[in-house]
């Protein structure tokens, strides 16, 4: 961007439109910019070096030279570790100022701590489980993030952490609760804030999504007793995530950066549409319902959306000036509730509301001039009726005519929209 | 660099190699002092596919038929009490849920799964690690050795020490098999 107006100063300036002096110091302000901040592609191929040279060395170790002795194996086992930490050493005394070395080393540390632990069990044949090697991976590596001020090690740990509570609730036999992975993501939630309170780069968005991907993917760990209360605990995870997500600093910036809100509104629509079929509440209805951990985490959820969604209608004094999909937790409780009772009634009900949601998603869409919200008004319309195929008996020409129009709004829906813009801008 | 991230760097640095350190601090205190069994290996299943650059042993004393009206979970973390039967071997005298006396033989494992009274244990040094081009080798002659019609036997040599195992070495006809796959590929074809 900087270079195509620095291009075009010149012309400007003999055109009479920018003085030579507001010439010279948007040069200076774009000059003392660049160094400021240092080349990204710089960066970006530090990082892949380092996390390719990392796994090389960890590739050629793994090899298990069998003519090596055992004691020199383990010097080579734990060599990048003393690399890796000599490497940051060397950062923090002479680069301190220089992200490429802060970010380069310590992601080739992360990589040699790993190395080191899995290397020594080889050496001595100790089989080990997954679970428990991620753990120790990540609680050695979460110092690095804060020592080295590395965003890019703390993008690993979340996935790491993320890996770990997998592992140990969802893949591990007998699975557990990993209850150490919020204390891990709590310690890593300083340095977002951090990342929150600068610049606000690309690592920033990316801790946005990356955060916002892991709880939802590690949350379904309370559910140890297939209860399906944890849908509750879900819908409501969703409408907390858009509540955070239209907050100040979260809901600047582009759309599509905003995780929370995006993951939010997606997540909750997408389970709504899962409870517009009739054989989920089937399943619901034959459900006892137990007051276990999936009980207290949907209670502890719905209970935190209840105290964010409060303050917010305090704060903006007004209900309808909040993001609609903040409200749909509590809908969602209440048709769970009846559904125990009506599962016909809420499972109709449910289908009224995705709808709802639909239209007015579109209609916020045509007023505020947002082609993607229009069009994602309309995508859960068509998919609602798509959905609905499955299991009405609707003639071929019903269906032919429903999306017959569906496919005439989107078109005459977006048409109207830039005919509106090309107007505007006349 | 400020005092204080110098003394965070160095506590980093120090847990970082207190890991790696402690394991094989405590391996080698186990390989050095710990009671050496031998575990006889058991046919293997031919169509167990190649696991890379380990091969998997399957261990006779991996099964113990529990007639006490003891339940058994899968995946129960048990104590595995040993004795030696005729030949040397180990074999399993007893299971217990609770630490046992210093003065037992035993080693820390797993209950794979409960088939009737039959209890099946996952031992955690079921992994001998090979070098990788020699792993398929090695899978091969202890397989051969492990066939039924085979004369040969198998064994894994463990060393235990308080509950905790370590694998030395894996056994054909008490040759090391690291020894036989380095023979067959110093050998022309």
């Amino acid at each position: 961007m900087s270079k195509h107006i620095l291009r075009d100063l010149s012309e400007l300036t003999a055109a009479g439109i920018i003085t030579e002096e507001t010439s010279g110091k948007i040069k200076v302000y774009y000059e003392q910019k660049n160094q400021q901040s240092p080349n990204r592609l710089v960066i970006i191929f530090g990082i892949f070096g380092a996390l390719l040279t990392g796994l090389g060395i960890i590739l050629i170790i793994a090899h298990n030279w069998d003519d090596l002795l055992k004691g020199t194996k383990l010097f080579y086992s734990l060599l990048p570790l003393l690399m890796g930490q000599l490497i940051c050493a060397y950062t923090l005394i002479k680069k301190a100022d220089s992200r490429l070395w802060r970010e380069a080393g310590s992601v080739f540390l992360l990589f040699a701590i790993s190395a080191s632990i899995s290397m020594v069990s080889q050496v001595y044949n100790i089989a080990g489980d997954l679970s428990g090697f991620l753990f120790v991976w990540m609680l050695l590596s979460i110092p690095l993030i804060y020592i080295m001020q590395s965003a890019m090690t703390s993008l690993l740990v979340i996935c790491g952490i993320t890996w770990y509570a997998t592992s140990l609730s969802y893949f591990d036999y007998p699975s557990e609760i990993a209850w150490p992975y919020w204390l891990m993501l709590g310690a890593v939630i300083p340095f977002f804030l951090r990342l929150m309170k600068g610049q606000r780069g690309n690592f920033y968005h990316f801790h946005r999504w990356f955060l916002a991907l892991s709880v939802i993917i590690t949350l379904g760990m309370f559910n140890s007793s297939d209860n399906e209360l944890m849908f509750v605990a879900y819908m409501s995870l969703f409408s907390l995530f858009v509540l955070i997500g239209e907050t100040r600093p979260f809901a600047e910036g582009k759309i599509l950066n905003n995780a929370f809100l995006v993951a939010g509104s997606l997540g909750s629509t997408i389970l709504l549409l899962t409870f517009t079929f009739e054989w989920i509440w089937t399943d619901i209805r034959r459900d006892h319902f137990v007051a276990d951990e999936a009980f207290l985490i949907s209670s502890s959820v719905s209970l935190l959306a209840c105290i964010f969604l409060f303050y917010e209608i305090l704060k903006n004094k007004s209900i309808t000036a909040i993001n609609a999909n903040a409200y749909i937790f509590l809908i969602f409780i209440l048709l769970f509730m009846l559904g125990r009772t009506q599962p016909q009634v809420a499972q109709w009900l449910t289908n009224v509301l995705v709808l709802a949601i639909a239209l007015t998603t579109t209609w916020r869409g045509a007023e505020r001039d947002n082609l993607l919200l229009l069009n994602y008004g309309l995508l859960i319309m068509t998919v609602l009726i798509l959905c609905r195929f499955f299991d009405t008996d609707l003639s071929f020409v019903v269906r032919g005519i429903l999306f017959m129009v569906v496919g005439l709004s989107f078109f005459g829906a977006n048409y109207w929209l830039l005919k509106k813009r090309k107007l505007q801008n006349v | 660099m400020k005092p204080y991230l110098a003394v965070f760097f160095g506590l980093m640095c120090i847990s970082q190699w207190y890991v790696p350190l402690a394991m094989i601090k405590d391996q080698e205190e186990v390989l050095s002092s710990g009671k050496v069994f031998r575990f006889k290996t058991r046919p293997v299943d031919p169509s167990d596919p190649f696991r890379g650059k380990y091969i998997t042993l399957d261990f006779e004393a991996a099964a113990f038929p529990d007639n006490s009206s003891r339940v058994w979970e899968r995946g129960q973390k048990i104590f595995v009490l040993l004795g030696e039967d005729s030949d040397g071997f180990a074999r399993i005298v007893d299971l217990v849920e609770d630490n046992p006396d210093p003065e037992v033989d035993y080693v820390e494992a797993e209950v794979s799964f409960v088939d009737g009274e039959n209890v099946s244990i996952t031992y955690p040094f079921e992994r001998f690690y090979l070098e990788e081009s020699r792993a398929s080798d090695a899978e091969k002659v202890y397989r051969d050795a492990n066939r039924n019609d085979s004369t040969q036997t198998a064994h894994a040599v463990v060393r235990i020490k308080n509950g905790k195992p370590a694998l030395e070495d894996v056994m054909i006809n008490d040759r090391s098999i690291v020894d036989i796959v380095r023979e067959l590929n110093a050998e022309p074809e």
